[in-house]
């Protein structure tokens, strides 16, 4: 073993406590390594929330998207995926989800839809633009549409 | 003599500082081996939810658009499907989603089918046109509609 | 080896607090690696699906588009003595559309490409007479999604036990 030894004063040495030395060192190599790793971590696990939400964002849009197609009503289609009275939908064009896309007054995730209806000669052409977005950022969006025709389709 | 003492002394001091300090050392890595574990256990459970639960939605809605006509079994935890000369018979037992094929003119029979995918349960029903599914798995639910036809 | 009066300087020898340190990055690292490696495939699936819903839902906004205008041409045909001629001729050279006559009433075979392999059909019958179907011009008979590749009205080889296999 290899012993280290400090002169303390004429005549008189000390050895070094290496085994402490060795640990500072280590805990110094560790915190940078540790800092790095856990950024890693972090990062991962912000990707993987963001991906449970787009995956919550693109069943919702399915299913409002369905509803929608079959009579080109937006609220009656809202208030078939999360369950509340189609009046709630009547006026707006923004609603807030928490990150399972339930209807919640805390939640991250806004839901913005526009209409748009292009006439026709015969009927309407009706169009649905859903965003959804998290702090800001756009996650998803589809547009889904219904033919309205006047006078009406027999059904399917 | 008494600096012998005295020095006995510090090294002791010395050698339960360092152990010490290797102790808390020891006990930080295990907690950050630890919490680096279940950060992973909890992505992975995430990825299993994900690839087990939404994709099962998306396998039996996209099997009811393609297929010329559905039918619901009973309990709703099975979908009948008609495309041209084959039915095929989605339906779910034993926490796992089975598909079997028969040609269309038999009897839709809920056994013998492949394993798709391993769920918690699965329920089917039919409201409005809408065909309302819903799998769990992990805990987790996930649902989707898919019109009729 | 050289103790002094008993107590060896250091309490503990030197290399011990290496070993956990590499033993335990070496854990976090791979434990690292595995998080981001889980994360992006579940980002990729995510996004794959995502883009396949919406490309789903435009290919029926097309439908739906071609409908409109289909239902305008059944309109505008209503006038004339053969309203299947003249839908027919009104709407021909629509692309996307197939249309055959059957009995006065033209059925309408509406297509839409989804991606390279996927598109939608829609059959739609436009009635020559809307009176004798409560008014309405024309029936969505069905929607479904067809593999391109192969004809939609392909069936799988069935084994029905009447032939036993050679």
């Amino acid at each position: 073993m290899i012993y280290l030894k400090i002169k303390v004063s004429a005549g008189e040495t000390r050895p070094v406590n290496l085994f402490f030395i060795e640990l500072i060192i280590s805990l110094l190599f560790f915190s940078f390594s540790g800092a790095v790793v856990l950024r890693v971590f972090a990062y991962a696990d912000s990707k993987a929330r963001l991906g449970s939400v787009l995956e919550n964002a693109t069943l919702c849009a399915q299913s409002i998207a369905e509803a929608y197609s079959s009579d080109g009503d937006i609220g009656g289609a809202l208030s078939v995926v999360f369950g509340e009275e189609q009046a709630a939908y009547a006026d707006g064009s923004e609603l807030t989800l928490d990150n399972k896309c339930s209807v919640s007054e805390s939640g991250t995730v806004r839901l913005s839809y526009s209409e748009n209806i292009t006439e026709y000669a015969a009927g309407e052409l009706r169009a649905v633009t859903l965003r959804f977005s998290v702090s800001g950022e756009e996650l998803y969006s589809l547009t889904c549409s219904a033919y309205v025709p006047e006078g009406g389709a027999a059904g399917e | 003599m008494r600096n012998l003492k005295i020095k006995e002394k510090a090294d002791s001091v010395s050698a339960f500082g360092s152990m010490l300090l290797f102790l808390i050392f020891a006990v930080c890595t295990l907690l950050i081996i630890v919490t680096a574990a279940g950060t992973y256990s909890r992505i992975s459970d995430d990825f299993d939810g994900l690839y087990g639960g939404s994709a099962a939605l998306r396998y039996v809605s996209n099997k009811i658009r393609s297929a010329d006509s559905a039918e619901l079994l009973d309990g709703g935890n099975g979908l009948a499907l008609r495309n041209g000369g084959v039915v095929s018979v989605i339906y779910f037992e034993d926490g796992e989603l089975y598909e079997r094929s028969a040609a269309a003119d038999a009897e839709p029979e809920r056994s013998g089918g492949e394993p798709l995918f391993a769920l918690d349960g699965i329920s089917i029903s039919l409201e409005d046109g809408l065909y309302r599914i819903t799998a769990a798995l992990n805990g987790e639910e996930y649902s989707v509609l898919v019109r009729e036809g | 080896m050289s103790k002094k009066n008993g107590v060896r300087p250091g309490g503990a020898g030197i290399g011990y607090v290496s070993v956990i340190i590499i033993f335990a990055m070496v854990c976090l690292a791979v434990f690292a690696v595995m998080s981001i490696r889980a994360a992006q495939s579940g980002d990729g699936l995510n996004r794959r699906a995502g883009e396949y819903t919406a490309q789903y839902y435009e290919a029926e906004n097309k439908a739906n588009e071609l409908l409109a205008k289909l239902d305008e041409c059944a309109y505008n045909s209503f006038g004339s003595d053969f309203f299947a001629d003249s839908f027919i001729e009104s709407a021909a050279g629509t692309d996307g559309v197939t249309l055959t006559e059957e009995s006065g009433s033209v059925k309408a075979v509406i297509s839409a490409q989804i991606d390279e392999r996927q598109s939608i059909e829609m059959t739609v019958m436009f009635f020559g007479e809307p009176s004798l179907h409560g008014g309405a011009r024309f029936e969505v008979l069905g929607r479904r999604s067809v593999t391109v590749t192969g004809e939609s009205g392909d069936s799988l080889n069935i084994w029905n036990g009447s032939d036993l296999p050679q």
